[in-house]
């Protein structure tokens, strides 16, 4: 993304949490929080913004995240991203 | 005759009729003679005209014939005389009034029997006439060669063009011609000759500034020396002159410095400038002496001409060289240090080598400052080139703010009843507060993450966006 001097960009998300937490069939994930992540020309971590600063930790593994078809993660310690048990594919420890 | 009066008697009437018979065939008779008489005559008459005619005819013919005779004689006369008068002529080569005599000749005698022998005549006066022009022509360009060896082209070409005997005006153009080449070959040679000096006079100039600009005046004098042709040894005899005093510029300084007892002078002692006073006196080193009082202590210093600075020997030398030959020895000077701006400088005025110096000395300055460009471009380019005002600019804190908001609006729907759907409008924000320096080639990772509403720990991203 290309952004003058003293320019801004904005763009809207929208995105969909189905889960039940009430009864006993309980599933789903609903809404935790956000991040942003800004990657340099380099392709390294410039700016990271999030709502939790758990996933501020985690950004650079959860950013690994992004290009997989099956996106859950397990925090282990609040620092270690690992698939959960039921995943199929575990490939991101950093 | 009237007939007589009838007489009854029988036997006179029978002489009668006998007399009658008688008379009648008597004039019967005498009628036939007329007739026949008659006839003859006419016969006789006719015979003498035909006769007549016959004789005029032959003298006609006779006539004709003499007269054709006498024309025949005429003729022979006239041609004896022409061939006569043409070969005369011819003699005298004039051909042309012999071929007018043998056309009056046939002017005269257009169907004559010499007309056939009087056209051969006029052609053979013509091939004659033809025969002689190329003679004198070839006699004219024999002369004309001869001459152009022994006394020059211009003047051979005057002989072609001033001849004026026989066929002049004839062979007009053919001189002409000639002497238009030798004219034209004359020329080719007097060009050449100036082309060949002007490169001989060129080739002198370039060797002579080559030498001064390599500091070399005795290899000046040398190309001078050399020179075999007076007309170009004159042309250079000046700078010959001042060559010549360049090349004894020491000698000349030495011979003045030994006759100046008692001139101040400055000279470089030691690394330091010092003013001594003269000695005029010559070591046998070749070095020379001079006093400096300091105070009340005075020390003699021997020193060479080397030690002399340029100004001083130039002031010394003021009123003992031309100015030319101080310009020049100060150009050598400069040259030595290759100081080429300053050597331009000393080019001696209105000089055979002065246009030629400036040039090569323009020449020179020129491509000593292009290399010392590309020198000092080559430098650059080893060294890094100095960072752009952007590069050095680097965006700080605060300058690059992420911000974002979420609206989440939560439901029932799904299809048990309790099943809820959140949906999350996620708006992000990226602000360049920075004053001048642009975001390029930056990568934003937006994501919605959701936490497992059983298992701890566990979460997913939602939702993600790339943009790049």
């Amino acid at each position: 993304m290309n952004i003058e001097a003293r320019g801004k960009y904005e763009e809207k998300i929208e995105a969909r949490a189905e889960y039940n937490n009430t009864n006993s069939v309980r599933y789903g994930y609903k809404y935790y929080g956000y991040i942003m992540i800004l990657l340099d020309p380099d392709k390294q971590i410039f700016l990271v913004k999030s709502n939790k600063p758990s996933l501020v930790k985690i950004a650079d593994a959860i950013l690994k995240l992004e290009g997989e078809a099956d996106a859950s993660f397990e925090l282990k310690n609040g620092t270690k991203v690992q698939r959960p048990k039921d995943a199929t594919t575990i490939n991101v420890i950093p | 005759m009237p007939p007589s009066a009838p007489v009854p008697n029988p036997k006179t009437k029978k002489n009668a009729s006998m007399k009658l018979t008688a008379v009648s065939c008597v004039v019967l008779l005498v009628l036939l003679i007329i007739v026949v008489h008659l006839i003859l005559a006419q016969k006789r008459e006719a015979a003498a005209r035909a006769r007549a005619e016959k004789e005029k005819i032959e003298r006609e013919k006779a006539a004709k014939e003499l007269e054709q005779i006498e024309a025949l004689r005429a003729q022979d006369n006239a041609w004896k005389q022409t061939t006569d008068r043409t070969t005369a002529l011819a003699q005298d080569k004039k051909y042309d009034e012999a071929v007018a005599v043998l056309e009056e000749f046939i002017r005269q005698w257009p169907s004559g029997k010499y007309l056939e022998s009087a056209n051969e005549e006029i052609a053979k006066a013509k091939e004659l006439k033809a025969k002689a022009i190329n003679e004198i022509l070839a006699d004219i360009r024999q002369k004309a060669a001869e001459l152009a060896e022994k006394a020059g082209l211009e003047k051979a070409a005057e002989l072609c063009s001033g001849y004026n005997g026989p066929f002049a005006s004839e062979t007009k153009d053919a001189r002409n011609l000639m002497s238009k080449n030798y004219l034209s070959e004359l020329k080719s040679i007097q060009e050449k000759k100036l082309a060949d000096a002007e490169k001989l006079k060129q080739d002198t100039l370039t060797k002579i500034v080559e030498c001064i600009l390599a500091a070399d005046i005795p290899g000046a004098l040398s190309v001078l020396d050399k020179l075999s042709d007076k007309e170009l040894a004159a042309q250079f005899s000046d700078i010959a002159k001042t060559i010549r005093e360049v090349a004894k510029f020491d000698e000349t300084l030495m011979d003045a410095l030994s006759k100046a007892d008692g001139m101040k002078l400055k000279i470089i002692h030691g690394n330091k400038p010092k003013t001594i006073s003269l000695t005029g006196k010559i070591n046998d080193d070749g070095s020379l002496s001079g006093k400096r009082q300091v105070g009340k202590v005075a020390a003699t210093i021997n020193f060479g001409t080397k030690d002399i600075p340029w100004e001083e020997k130039i002031r010394i030398l003021n009123d003992k060289l031309s100015p030319q030959a101080l310009a020049l020895a100060s150009l050598v000077n400069a040259v030595k240090e290759k100081n080429w701006d300053s050597a331009a400088k000393c080019i001696p005025d209105g000089t055979i080598i002065s246009d030629q110096l400036s040039e090569r000395l323009e020449t020179i300055a020129s491509d000593t400052r292009e290399q010392a460009a590309a020198n000092e471009k080559e430098q650059n380019q080893k060294t890094p080139a100095p960072a752009k005002e952007e590069d050095n600019l680097k965006f700080s804190k605060g300058d690059i703010v992420l911000d974002a908001s979420v609206f989440k609006k939560k439901r029932f729907e799904g299809a048990d009843y309790d099943d809820r759907v959140q949906k999350i409008e996620f708006t992000v924000r990226v602000a360049n507060n920075h004053f001048k320096l642009p975001l390029n080639n930056y990568t934003l990772h937006s994501m919605i993450v959701g936490s497992h509403v059983t298992s701890k720990d566990v979460y997913s991203i939602l939702e993600k966006k790339r943009k790049s």
